[in-house]
Parts: structure tokens; C-alpha cells; sequence
């Protein structure tokens, strides 16, 4: 079931993709409506390769990068696949919805509405009852082509061998290639020589473009993205061009004073027809009307029209093919990646990561698919781990819980990363109070649940006075993320803490600027979650040192 | 006498039939295959289907031939004359004719048709 779940969702993503293209090739196709339809009919090739592929190359002519687009693409490398419904968005582990508390889990931003009952959410009855109706649909078209296909087998049985491939049949009204190792070409009995001529011309050509391997072809990705309307669309406008570029070529094989008879030869055969329309496999003719009028509009333009209809063509074409490359390189080290990678990032430049968080901040911690995407901007679940979300609004202060189902290893390097998160979220998240991370870890060979709160006051020991600010504009984010690239994703967190008196803090032990949380951490052991409080915020009037702790009464903690 | 009218399929089917007949139907198989290219089965329907008709015999293997082929051509002919020249025979002659001549042989020979036909 979760393998069907996520190929769903990897569907309807790259449906999403290419139905951004097919909209550009329909445009694209209205402009140069005039032209042969043998352009419009290449431009297709860019709406299958989105279909078929989930990953692209990256180019700065990519029509994804048009700012209508604000979607951030993690590259990697140069191959990128764009995700607009996280693949865990439908993973819900029950178990860890705590009465209550508001659970909610991540969820498409705008889409199915967040409900959480009991035990089992409805949100996942619902994508699964969802994927199991797509993959239902799917059956039902595959089986319906067959059974037409089937039907078309045998009433071509009794056709009569002309010559070549050709064949002569009784039962059929309009002319079809069918077959797909050896395609054969069907045409009704009796016509006239003129007719025959085009019709052969007409279906020769077909063949010989293996038109008759891409209407098969298409109409099985039409059968696996059957949800998506603009794939129906795409289809039969493709269908459209390819049967109009056929009717082009002929006309302009046979020459131009053809064009009066070969209409009235494609009205014919529209004037009776009882073709099995549903069949795909096989096809005739389609859209009478407006081909014949294609037909008698058609001439061919100058050359120079069609290099320029060409160029115009390969520069659409390879703009929907490729996804977009950023304009620095630099921003691929800038998603904040823990652990003290390098960070490249310049202070004057505002990167497309902090653009988008910046797009993606949010006034209210109650609106959860927005809160949702915010931490998949972060990239939570890729660095920590599956988890699940909860809101805590009823009261203030309001709660961002974060609680990751994985084992927690090493927990420093854990908390550091995660409170750079904690702060990008405590600052775009106009409401949010507080960001607790949640995680199990094992002390003493006892598996525990250890939990870290970050709030306001937190950040303000990390010198920054006013967090909310950090979410006026772009550029503040963009400082954010210097900020705690410089200041909070090394391990060098005391120092860089209290800057001006670091040297009592890190001198001390032998081992490094770690060394506060890691005493305390021995101190304290059951409740280590305090040394990491205590590593980011020491109370007012306690400089960097050494201290001793107890924990009194309540939970408090005394130093001295 | 109009269930003599044969689809193009069949006709030409009974045409090799015609030539052939009495034929073997696994030889008519092999003709059907190599002429009309035709798979097995169809040509074992087409017979079946022909002989209900009664068209054609099929016994012991063999395939005899019931109707001959003037008389379907004649059908045909008929169904032909009907439906393009309203049953008009001069019709038909004019519209054959054109504007071809013909010459004094082919008059004298449709002469002597035509006194043969009179009632």
C-alpha cells in the first residue's frame, strides 16, 4: 500500500510538471497556428519526456525558472526531480498522535483538509482509498482498449491482402493503420483510384513517422496519468497535430491543386463513419472539420518563416525539457546541511532558498499545510528523519512540535542542526512562540524521549535581538542564514554565543569548544536535554564557565 | 433470389472457390492464405458461414460450389443497374458508352444480343 501511496504521489507530481509544459506547448501552438502542424506536432515530445522521466537536465533556459514558478529545486548534481507533494506527506505513524494536542501531519499545501481522529487519520483513508481508485481507473482503460482492440482484430479478420501491407475490408467505413511490429493499412472497399492514392499516401506517412508506435505509446501514459484533465487535453490536441501534419505532407506531395479533392475525400469517409472510436491502438481519422479547413488553409511557408518556426520550436523544446538552473552554483551548500559543511554563501547575495523561505513565511502557526511546507523547504525530514507535527494553539504560547521517530545517535551534532532550523521556523512563523524538537535517545541503555525547546529568548543568546524581524523581506532572511551558517552550524557554540567572553569557555578543557554542554551533559545525565538548553542560554548574570547543577525542585535548575 | 448478394470479403473468397472448385479445404486454406491473407480460422468461418448460406458444400473435406458464378454476378449486376441507373438499361448503355465508339463488330455482336433478349 505505502509503495502504491508513493508511486501515486511521484505521478501526480510529474503530472504537475508536465502540465506546466503541456500549458506552454498550448500556447506556443495558438502562436504559430498558421505554420505547418508538423512543429506543433514535435513540440508533444517535450510533454512525454515529462511524463516519462522524473528526472531532467538543468539549463538556464528552462521555462521553470519564470518566477510564476515558486518552487525550490534541491539540485543535485545535474540531475533534479521537482516534487511539489512531499513523498511523506501521506506517512502518518498513529501512534504518536498524543491526546490532546492538535496532530496534524504534513500535508500539500492547499489541498485535502486536515482531519486526525483517534487513531487511524482520515487524511490517509483518503489518499489510500485515492491511489487504490487511480490504479482501479487504470484497469478499467487498459481492459476497455483491449476488448475494443480485440474487437478491431476481428473485424479486420476477413480483410482482403491488396498489396504490401495493404488491406481491403468490408466492415470498415474510414482508412486505419493498425498493428504495432507489423502495421498494416486498412481501407475500405471500392474506392476510387484518386481516393485510394491519398488515403495510402496519407496512412504510408503515418507509417513511416511511426505514428502508429506514438499513439499506443501516448495513450498509455494518457491510461497512467488518466487524474490529470490537461493530459486528456495534451492527448487529443497531439492526435490532432499528428493527423493534421499527415494531411499536410500529402498535400504537399501530391501538390497544391489536390487540396479541393482530398477534403472532399476526408469528408466522405467522416460522413459514415461507425469506427470504433475508443480504440487507441489503431486510428483513422479524427476532427473532419477542422482538417479539411487546415488542409485548404495549408501552403507552405518561406524558408526563412520555417527556420524561424524551427529555432522557435528547439528553444521550447529544450526550455520544457530542462529544469532550471540556479543562478549560483553556490546555493546548493546553502540549504543548511548541519554538521559544519562549508558555507559558501556572501552576504550581499540573496539566494533563491532564502527568496522561497521568505515566500514560504507564514502568520499563523494554526495553519498547518503552511507550516508543513515550510519544514520540507527545511529539508526536516531528509536531514533528521521521518516525524510527525504538532500544533499546540489552543493557548499561548504556541507550539511548533516537532517529534522524530528515529534514534538519535549523536545528539549534539542533532540539536545543533536542528535549532538553526528551529530559528529559521521561530522567525518565519509570525505567531510561533516556541519550536520543540522531540527524539529518542538512549541513556544508560534505556531508551528515552528527549525534548529540546527553542523560543525567543533562546535566539536572543544567540544575539539576535528581534527574530520576527528576520522575516520582513528577502534579503533579512537571506541574513538569517548567514547568520547561522557563521554563527550556529559549526559545533563551536559557546564561543560564538557570548562572544565576549569566550575565552573562559573554550580555553578551559583541552577538548574543544564543546566543552560546557558535554560537562553538564556528564552532570546532569538523566535530564541532558537541560545541558543543551543551558549550552544556548545561560541565565542572566552567569558569564561562560564552570558550573555545577542540580536540578531542584519543579524542574529548576540551580548553577553555581 | 437476394441473398445472393455477397460482400466484397466473401466474393472474393467464392471467386477462388469458383476457380478452384472441388477443392480440399485445407488447400483452400493454403489458396485463401497466399491470395487473400487470410489466417486459418477465418477461412474455416467464411466456409462454414458460406455453406449456411448455401453457397457452397463442404463435405468430407471437400468444398463444392452450389451457386454458380454467373448467377451471383448477375445479382450483382442487378443490385448494380438499380441503385446507378434507376433499373434503366439504355441508361447504363449510355453511360457505358460515353463518348467511345465502338466499332461495327461490337454493334453487329450487341445486335444480335439485344434480338436474342427480346421478348
Amino acid at each position: 500500500m505505502d509503495v502504491l501511496v508513493k508511486l501515486f504521489v511521484q505521478i501526480l507530481n510529474m503530472g504537475i510538471t508536465a502540465s506546466y509544459v503541456i500549458l506552454a506547448v498550448l500556447l506556443i501552438r495558438t502562436c504559430i497556428k498558421k505554420a505547418p502542424k508538423i512543429y506543433s506536432y514535435v513540440l508533444w515530445l517535450a510533454v512525454g519526456f515529462r511524463l516519462i522521466c522524473p528526472v531532467s537536465f538543468s539549463s538556464v533556459l528552462s521555462i521553470f525558472n519564470f518566477n510564476l514558478f515558486n518552487k525550490k529545486y534541491p539540485l543535485n548534481d545535474t540531475v533534479v526531480i521537482n516534487t511539489y507533494i512531499p513523498a511523506n506527506t501521506f506517512v502518518i505513524q498513529p501512534s504518536n498522535i498524543k491526546a490532546g494536542t492538535e496532530a496534524v501531519t504534513l500535508i500539500p499545501k492547499g489541498s485535502l483538509p486536515v482531519l486526525a481522529s483517534g487513531g487511524v487519520s482520515l487524511l490517509q483513508i483518503v489518499t489510500d482509498i485515492a491511489a487504490v481508485l487511480w490504479v482501479i481507473g487504470i484497469a478499467a482503460f487498459l481492459i476497455y482498449s483491449m476488448i475494443s482492440y480485440l474487437r478491431l482484430m476481428r473485424r479486420v479478420a476477413k480483410a482482403v491482402h491488396w498489396k504490401e501491407n495493404i488491406y481491403e475490408c468490408d466492415t470498415i467505413t474510414t482508412p486505419f493503420v493498425m498493428g504495432i511490429w507489423k502495421p498494416r493499412i486498412y481501407i475500405p472497399f471500392r474506392l476510387s483510384e484518386k481516393e485510394q492514392n491519398y488515403i495510402l499516401k496519407h496512412e504510408m506517412y503515418h507509417i513511416r513517422r511511426k505514428d502508429y508506435l506514438v499513439k499506443p505509446f501516448s495513450f498509455l501514459l494518457l491510461v497512467l496519468y488518466w487524474v490529470n484533465p490537461l493530459i486528456w487535453i495534451a492527448y487529443i490536441s497531439m492526435s490532432k497535430d499528428m493527423e493534421m501534419s499527415c494531411d499536410e505532407k500529402v498535400v504537399s506531395e501530391l501538390g497544391f491543386d489536390v487540396k479541393a479533392d482530398y477534403s472532399m475525400s476526408l469528408l466522405s469517409f467522416a460522413s459514415h463513419r461507425s469506427f470504433p472510436a475508443g480504440s487507441p491502438l489503431a486510428f483513422g481519422e479524427t476532427n473532419t472539420k477542422s482538417r479539411v479547413k487546415n488542409v485548404l488553409h495549408f501552403k507552405k511557408p518561406r524558408w526563412w518563416i520555417s527556420m524561424i518556426i524551427a529555432m522557435i520550436c528547439i528553444v521550447v523544446l529544450i526550455a520544457c525539457t530542462a529544469n532550471p538552473k540556479n543562478k549560483s552554483e553556490a546555493e546548493t551548500s546553502n540549504q543548511i546541511t548541519g554538521a559544519g559543511t562549508e558555507n559558501t554563501i556572501t552576504d550581499d547575495t540573496v539566494t533563491d532558498y532564502a527568496k522561497q523561505l521568505y515566500e514560504l513565511r507564514n502568520p499563523y502557526i494554526g495553519d498547518a499545510p503552511a507550516d508543513g511546507a515550510l519544514l520540507k523547504e527545511l529539508g526536516i525530514q531528509e536531514k533528521f528523519g521521518d516525524y510527525t507535527l504538532e500544533l499546540e494553539t489552543s493557548k499561548t504560547p504556541y507550539i511548533l512540535r516537532i517529534m522524530f521517530t528515529d534514534l538519535v545517535t549523536d545528539r549534539d551534532a542533532f540539536d545543533v542542526k536542528m535549532t538553526g532550523c528551529a530559528t529559521i521556523l521561530l522567525a518565519l512563523i509570525d505567531n510561533a512562540d516556541e519550536i520543540q524538537w522531540s527524539y529518542p535517545y538512549m541513556v544508560d541503555g534505556q531508551k528515552d524521549q528527549i525534548t529540546v525547546y527553542w523560543n525567543e529568548q533562546n535566539t536572543r543568546a544567540m544575539n539576535i535581538e528581534d527574530i520576527k524581524a528576520y522575516s520582513e523581506s528577502a534579503e533579512k532572511v537571506q541574513e538569517l542564514l548567514n547568520l547561522l551558517g557563521e554563527a550556529k552550524f559549526d559545533s563551536n557554540i559557546t564561543s560564538s554565543d557570548n562572544s565576549q567572553n569566550s575565552e573562559s569557555s573554550s580555553s578551559n578543557t583541552g577538548e574543544g569548544p564543546s566543552a560546557l554542554p558535554l560537562q553538564i551533559n556528564d552532570f546532569l545525565k538523566k535530564n541532558v536535554t537541560m545541558a543543551t538548553y543551558l549550552a544556548y542560554q545561560l541565565p542572566d548574570g552567569y558569564e561562560n564557565g564552570y558550573y555545577t547543577a542540580t536540578l531542584g525542585e519543579g524542574g529548576n535548575l540551580f548553577l553555581y | 433470389m437476394d441473398n445472393l448478394k455477397l460482400c466484397d470479403s466473401d466474393y472474393r473468397f467464392m471467386l477462388i472457390v469458383w476457380e478452384n472448385a472441388p477443392v480440399g479445404s485445407g488447400h483452400l486454406v493454403e489458396l485463401c492464405l497466399e491470395k487473400l491473407g487470410w489466417k486459418k480460422s477465418t477461412t474455416y468461418t467464411t466456409i462454414k458461414k458460406l455453406c449456411e448460406k448455401g453457397f457452397i458444400m463442404n463435405e468430407n473435406a471437400v468444398v463444392t460450389v452450389l451457386i454458380p458464378k454467373e448467377a451471383v454476378q448477375a445479382v450483382e449486376t442487378d443490385y448494380f443497374m438499380e441503385r446507378t441507373f434507376e433499373g434503366s438499361l439504355p441508361q447504363f448503355i449510355a453511360a457505358f458508352l460515353g463518348s467511345r465508339k465502338i466499332s461495327d463488330k461490337e454493334a453487329e455482336e450487341i445486335r444480335r444480343l439485344i434480338d436474342s433478349h427480346k421478348e
